[in-house]
């Protein structure tokens, strides 16, 4: 059932990476993203492939969740290496074939992008596989809140994720009843040319997009008289206070970044 | 004065070239302190209008509404209004924000500014109330619908408000889950809070202190359960039926039984009968 969808790709482990600050999570993921464009050697490499094993060691989850993570932008890697093979010019010809010809610099020039690809990819999903969507969104507001001053609606935002989450399944739950009436009166959604299926999904979204619309009315009737008036003056129920754990692994990770880009 | 008063209330709505549309005419009405009031009216009779009128998301078009002694159309004190008054929608589905049940729960607290620690201390208190202390970190998606709309009234109880506004709770729900409803209404009633409960199912009136009944926006009765069921011609006239009970009790009496009138649940009236012979 579509009911029972997970939302993004958390799994729920008892860690000490799930138990970090969201916001420590998010700041260090950004900092070892940035801190990969800088890597240029493959012992630069091979350090920050030991930081993310390390990471999945300590979140208890297995490292093939993290691979599956990588199938969709296997395409990516191939393409960027095959690109780099073929089209990047310098250091020896390692091997000529009529106008086909690979030289070393191409070589490494794709390994090293495919290589940096795959880790920024696994760092990303490890970041969304143990923080939680509620976590993320709340992590998120709290990072943002400081540009508020430029008129950055950072709450605005947060409410916006948190209600588009909550209400994801129930409208598919609805996408799915409304489908399946449809077809009990003979709406056909599965056959005939892309451009005939697309057309059959118009009964589908109209009644979908209109009981939107009236969700939306209620919700933001029900917001108001729960006293909702935006961010101003709201406190939260569980607020979020680095720990020492949380400088524990942000030390940690500042030490592999400069590691790995002093490599 | 009584906790809530409208006085000659009428409510239009105008929406652009649509002609407007009178939902309600010269309302007069007061809920006690402590009281359960209910409102029951067919379709489109103005009962969910009735509603927001309560705690200031509506403004009458003509005559007030003051709800302990403010003014709902007074902008400064709208937040106490709201919270004093809490309201619970039908469509369980269209008024949980969260996506976690006990972030909903704390909502309503967070939105009036508690510390921390209060919030989490009524969330506690909020959810025991209901019955669904093992469901805090569940998601609302993955609950049933009577279990849904105890979410809500959680919420709202969190806000510690004096009165609780239900626009008929129980419309979407299986009978398992009206019956989980309805206790927790009157576990409510219970603890003080005053109750108005809209709906349009007779038998849901029986117990109230007080019914009022709606007919096209105008208000055509008003009075005890017992005093109300009497009134046979105009409950039909408004498109209501006469609960089981005294529906029973009424057509017993027609075929000369000597019963009387002050029977509404099936216990006193199997006593009743039994005392015939
Ligand atoms: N947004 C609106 N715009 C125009 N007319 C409306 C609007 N909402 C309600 N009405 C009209 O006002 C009247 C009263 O509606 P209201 O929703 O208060 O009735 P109700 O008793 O709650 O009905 P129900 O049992 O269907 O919930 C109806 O005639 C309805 O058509
Ligand atoms: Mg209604």
């Amino acid at each position: 059932m579509l009911k029972n969808i997970t939302l993004g790709q958390y799994i729920l482990r008892d860690s000490l990476i799930h138990s970090l600050d969201p916001r420590m999570k998010i700041m260090i993921t950004m900092l070892i993203v940035i801190g990969l464009f800088f890597i240029g050697s493959f012992w630069g490499f091979l350090v920050a492939a030991a930081y993310i094993f390390t990471i999945i060691a300590f979140s208890h989850l297995s490292w093939k969740v993290v691979i599956r993570g990588l199938k969709p932008v296997m395409f990516i890697l191939i393409f960027t290496l095959v690109i780099h093979l073929f089209f990047t010019r310098g250091g020896v010809v390692l091997f000529e074939l009529g106008f086909l010809r690979i030289e070393s610099e191409g070589l490494f020039t794709g390994l090293f992008m495919a290589v940096r690809i795959m880790l920024l990819i696994s760092l990303t999903s490890l970041l969304t596989l143990t923080t939680s969507p509620i976590q993320l969104t709340d992590g998120l507001e709290y990072l943002l809140n400081p540009f508020r001053r430029f008129g950055l609606p950072a709450h605005e935002l947060a409410m916006m994720m948190t209600i588009a989450l909550r209400f994801i399944p129930t409208l598919l739950e609805e996408a799915e009843k409304i489908m399946k009436a449809q077809q009990a009166r003979g709406a056909d959604f599965e056959s005939g040319s892309i451009f005939r299926r697309a057309k059959s999904l118009v009964p589908l979204l109209v009644p979908l997009f209109l009981s939107a619309f009236r969700r939306a009315d209620d919700l933001a009737m029900a917001m108001e008289a729960r006293c909702y008036r935006g961010g101003e003056g709201r406190t939260r129920m569980k607020e979020l206070h680095f720990l020492s754990r949380d400088w524990l692994a942000l030390g940690f990770s500042a030490s592999f970044i400069i590691i790995f880009i002093i490599l | 004065m009584a906790f809530i008063e409208l006085k000659d209330v009428s409510y239009t709505y105008i929406e652009g070239d649509e002609p407007p549309v009178t939902a309600l005419k010269n309302i007069n009405l007061s809920v006690e302190k402590g009281e359960m009031i209910a409102i029951i009216g067919p379709n489109g009779s103005g009962k969910s209008t009735l509603a927001k009128l309560f705690n200031g998301l509506f403004q009458p078009t003509e005559g007030s509404v003051s709800v302990g002694g403010l003014n709902t159309s007074d902008q400064d004190k709208i937040w106490d209004i709201r919270q004093q008054v809490g309201m619970v929608f039908q469509n369980p589905d269209n008024q949980l924000i969260a996506t976690m049940v006990e972030e909903e729960v704390a909502f309503g607290p967070e939105n009036l500014g508690l510390p921390s620690a209060t919030i989490k201390a009524r969330v506690d208190e909020a959810l025991a109330l209901v019955g669904l202390e093992e469901f805090r970190q569940a998601a609302p998606h993955h609950l049933s619908g009577g279990q849904k709309q105890r979410v809500a009234i959680a919420g709202i109880f969190a806000m510690r408000p004096d009165c609780i506004v239900f626009d008929e709770p129980t419309a979407m729900l299986d009978p398992m889950g009206r019956k989980e409803v309805m206790a927790t209404i009157q576990k409510l009633r219970s603890e003080g809070k005053t109750i108005v409960y809209i709906t349009h199912f007779m038998e849901e009136v029986v117990d109230c202190d007080r019914v009022i009944i709606l007919k096209e926006g105008e208000k055509i009765l008003e009075g005890t359960p017992l005093e109300v069921f009497q009134a046979r011609e105009l409950i039909k006239d408004a498109d209501l039926e006469l609960p089981e009970v005294p529906y029973l009790v009424y057509r017993l009496r027609e075929a000369g039984l000597q019963l009387p009138d002050e029977i509404l649940t099936p216990e006193s009236l199997v006593e009743k009968l039994c005392l015939l012979n």
